[in-house]
């Protein structure tokens, strides 16, 4: 089945990030929006509960860091989040699916979006 | 182009009106996220200390770039946006990868108990660390169940699709799969967990005191009743529709210290829009008090019970044969014993239970099908007290058998001590849960009952007819009985032994 559905796209942007490295919540959302120039927000309430979606499928691993704050004596904790074996595999998956999904759709605008007008392809 | 927003919650939402305004917003904000949200303990901590950091490193960033420090605790907090709705999510996200729901497929006849309601009830005083121990032990049953059910129901599904599962990884939802278990799962464990409500009436919600003045609006009134009951509160509007209930518009009557239970039946018989089709109802659900249209609920609860009316038939061919000069045409078949008879208990149960509600009345809640002696009734969970009372009047009456709305996919609840509140709470096989004071167990033969705390106060007989159906081990139920599990399979309430002890 062929989706280009954003709460998936959102998974396979999350699952990508975290396949190059450990990250947490804030600097992901910070992340998205900076190399997406702007164009995806992920915002917490979108991101949180997707996070707490991948972990408990097991498709990321978790763990607890004790962060000093420089301006207060307050410590507190950050929460990183890293690609699972499994999270590996289903990132390939939606990589699979979203290029099957995009070569379908280039079949018909043309790789760079510039092909003829569908009728006229059709002949 | 503008910015693609990913289901984004709406970000204009103002947080929940009940965050109290005194002290940090932030954390106020928390503390009404934190009662929304389901789980255990440390969950809730570890999704709680997650979003504060989040919410420090925001403000600090806007602030930084120039924000006054309470504009900026205003957008960080906005963009977290309704702490109910975000507070689903966090559910539904839990929810996703145990896409639940067991198939007990052949479930043989095990032992059916309703459950009674529970009434307001005390706080039970446990012993903290024993209570936690024991719902740690209880939650990894849960768990292993739910890992259980997740992979049978995941292969049923494949099964069903045509997809080989060569690799144990096929379990995980796939996006052919997504949109069926989505369906599946959302249907039935909201069919299941309200039902578990409607059986329970827990938490005392129906005797909630409430007042509101005439100028106070419904969202105010909604509110207020949920502050009322220690929870949040939701409603849906939608189903209100044509009621002229809206989040903004007045309530225009004064209620002053009335029972919520009273309190809506008075504004259904006193509010104009309510006094025709769509009437007022709420639920207490976990830590949410619902407000919807009756109708709504009713629909969201319907089940499906078979009753078997072998008996009647019996006994129908039994008086022809003991009189046998009614002449032969006149003579009734097996066949034509179980229509005959199936017919007339049908007609009885549609005119005087709802009428309007039955299908063969123009209804769409209820309908009633046969097949052979058997009667299978669909109806909204509440009207199942008036039609097994007909069928009992009749003499029709045997125990029915539930089945969820969805068909044969069974929701197991676990009974476990809540470590941090020390109250009961029963987890759903969708990681739904419901806290509750008191849990009583009726059965024919009356069984047992259950106090927050574990007190057991009586303990239940062996049934020897129960068969033998899997075996396990609730811990907390352990006190109940010692082999088996406690399962809820929609309003009833399921005991099932394990086959060597419970064979006398």
């Amino acid at each position: 089945m062929l989706t280009d559905q954003p709460k998936d796209a959102a998974e396979l942007i999350v699952l990508s990030l975290l396949a190059e490295g450990q990250q947490y919540g804030y600097a992901i959302s910070k992340e998205v929006a900076v190399r997406s120039g702007g164009q995806v927000r992920l915002t917490p309430g979108v991101l949180y509960p997707l996070l707490k979606g991948l972990e408990t499928q097991g498709l990321v691993l978790t763990n607890w860091e004790e962060v000093k704050a420089e301006d207060s004596e307050e410590g507190r904790k950050r929460k990183w989040y890293r690609l699972s074996a499994k999270g590996k595999k289903r990132l390939e998956q939606r990589i699979a699916a979203h290029k099957a999904f995009r070569a379908v759709i280039d079949a018909f605008i043309g790789p760079d979006g510039d092909a003829p007008h569908g009728r006229e392809v059709a002949r | 182009m503008s910015a693609l927003k990913l289901h984004g919650v709406d970000e204009k939402a103002p947080p929940t009106p009940n965050a109290g305004g005194a002290g940090d917003p932030v954390a106020s904000w928390l503390d009404v996220l934190e009662k929304l949200l389901g789980g255990s303990a440390e969950e809730v901590r570890g999704i709680r200390e997650e979003l504060a950091s989040h919410l420090r490193e925001r403000v600090r960033d806007l602030t930084v770039s120039g924000v006054t420090e309470a504009e900026a605790v205003r957008t960080a907090i906005g963009e977290l946006g309704d702490a109910a709705e975000l507070a689903r999510r966090f559910q539904q996200a839990k929810g996703s990868s145990k896409r639940r729901t067991v198939m007990q497929i052949a479930l043989a006849s095990a032992a059916v108990i309703v459950l009674g309601a529970g009434g307001l009830a005390v706080r039970g005083s446990v012993q903290a660390d024993k209570a936690q121990r024991e719902a740690a032990v209880a939650r990894e049953h849960a768990l292993a169940a739910k890992n259980e059910a997740l992979t049978a129901f995941t292969a049923a599904v494949l099964a069903q699709e045509g997809v080989a599962t060569a690799d144990r990884d096929a379990a995980v939802p796939t996006d052919a799969m997504r949109p069926l278990l989505a369906d599946a799962t959302v249907v039935q464990r909201r069919a299941a967990l309200a039902s578990v409500l409607t059986a329970l009436s827990v938490d005392g919600a129906e005797d909630v005191v409430v007042s509101c003045g005439a100028k106070d609006t419904w969202q105010q009134f909604f509110d207020s009743a949920a502050r009322a009951a220690g929870k949040g509160s939701h409603t849906n509007f939608t189903s209100l529709d044509g009621t002229g209930i809206d989040g903004t518009s007045v309530i225009g009557v004064e209620i002053s210290g009335m029972k919520l239970g009273e309190a809506v039946r008075f504004l259904n018989e006193g509010v104009p829009g309510l006094s025709g089709d769509v009437r007022l109802a709420f639920r207490a659900s976990g830590a949410v008090l619902e407000f919807a249209s009756e109708k709504y609920f009713d629909r969201r609860e319907q089940e499906t019970r078979t009753y078997d009316l072998d008996v009647l038939v019996q006994d129908l061919l039994a008086k022809e044969a003991a009189h046998p000069g009614s002449g032969e045409e006149k003579r009734h078949s097996r066949l034509t014993a179980e229509e005959t008879v199936c017919d007339q208990v049908s007609v009885l149960v549609q005119d005087m239970v709802q009428q309007t509600m039955w299908a063969g009345n123009g209804g769409d809640l209820g309908s009633i099908r046969r097949f052979g002696s058997k009667l299978f009734v669909t109806a909204p969970v509440r009207h199942f007290k008036d039609i097994e009372w007909v069928l009992k009047e009749v003499g029709a009456f045997e125990q029915p058998r539930a089945m969820s709305p969805s068909g044969g996919v069974k929701h197991p609840v676990t009974v476990a001590v809540d470590g941090a509140s020390g109250r009961l709470m029963l987890s759903d096989s969708g990681g739904a849960t419901l806290l509750c004071d008191s849990l009583r167990l009726e059965a024919p033969e009356a069984l047992a009952e259950v106090v927050a705390g574990g007190v057991v106060q009586r303990s239940l007989p062996i049934l020897s007819d129960i068969p033998l159906v899997e075996a396990g081990v609730v811990r907390r139920a352990g006190h109940l009985m010692a082999d088996g599990q406690l399962r809820l399979y929609d309003s009833t309430l399921v005991i099932e032994r394990a086959a060597e002890s419970g064979g006398e």
